[in-house]
């Protein structure tokens, strides 16, 4: 296996058991919440790489309905599954850590319903890409993450543009946001892990796909040489 | 630590531990239809 990539993957080993200490013993314990508020340091982080890699998604599309470069729609896919793993993830820390805090598991609120919308739009978009077959199948792939992309700035936006069930921004909330230093540290120990973490994934299943497509092409030069000797 | 913390952070190290078998799988898959094809008489 690739030095580099084993070096990176021990070097983000450490960055996720460093965030773990942060987010479980190092943070203060919140006041109001308790112990339960340190799902914070999961939740939010899986949210950040999940919108990353969607915008990310949104690029490598918009590069591929460009040009066509297998790499982009490789790059794309990569990003786009990697994304709703982490969007997954946000999905269901949310409710068990809704649960003790508000008492209830879920609420139809703008947030949390155009965050389940976005999961299901990218999970169409890998739905697409699994059993569609044809040589249209990554333009439109494409095309459907180019409209995926806007329900991920109303993510983003709605706790801005609505009364929501779910908190207001803590960070860049404007007058009355804000985090405790220490907590902030664990945040971002965290938020710098998890991106770690999925740039790894990122680039192993980039590779993946990059492989696929080479098969492919064997593939079809192997029929095309068979077709030929037949005749 | 309350159960739905410890439940939070073991569902979100199963799902990427799940993710990570998948991609294994997915390129081990993938060495065998290449070592096919490589075969003699695959017609390559």
């Amino acid at each position: 296996m690739n030095k580099k990539l084993v070096f990176f993957a021990l070097v983000t080993l450490g960055l996720l058991l460093y965030a773990l200490i942060q987010s479980l013993y190092d943070a203060p314990h919140e006041e109001t919440m308790g112990d339960i508020q340190r799902i914070f340091y999961y939740h939010v982080p899986s949210a950040f790489v999940a919108f990353a890699f969607f915008f990310a998604n949104l690029l490598a599309s918009l590069v591929y309905l460009k040009n066509r470069s297998p790499a982009a729609d490789s790059f794309a896919l990569a990003t786009a599954e990697v994304g709703v793993v982490f969007c997954t993830i946000v999905l269901i820390t949310g409710p068990l850590w809704a649960k003790p805090v508000w008492g209830i598991w879920w609420t139809w609120d703008a947030r949390l319903t155009s965050t389940l919308l976005l999961w299901l739009i990218y999970v169409s978009y890998l739905i697409l890409r699994r059993f569609s077959s044809g040589g249209q199948t990554p333009v439109l792939a494409a095309v459907l993450s180019v409209f995926g992309s806007v329900d991920v700035v109303f993510v983003y936006m709605s706790i801005r543009w609505f009364r929501t069930q779910h908190p207001q921004p803590v960070i860049g909330g404007g007058e009355g946001s804000g985090l405790n230093p220490a907590m902030g540290y664990a945040l971002l120990a965290n938020v710098v892990a998890f991106f770690a973490f999925s740039a790894l994934l990122v680039w192993l299943r980039y590779r993946l796909e990059r492989s696929r497509q080479q098969l492919d092409e064997l593939h079809a030069l192997a029929a095309e040489r068979g077709s030929i000797n037949a005749s | 630590m309350p159960r739905n913390l410890l439940l939070a952070y073991a569902v979100t190290w199963i799902i990427h531990g799940l993710y990570v078998v998948l991609l294994t799988r997915r390129a081990a898959r993938l060495r065998r239809e290449y070592e096919e094809l490589k075969k003699p008489g695959s017609g390559r």
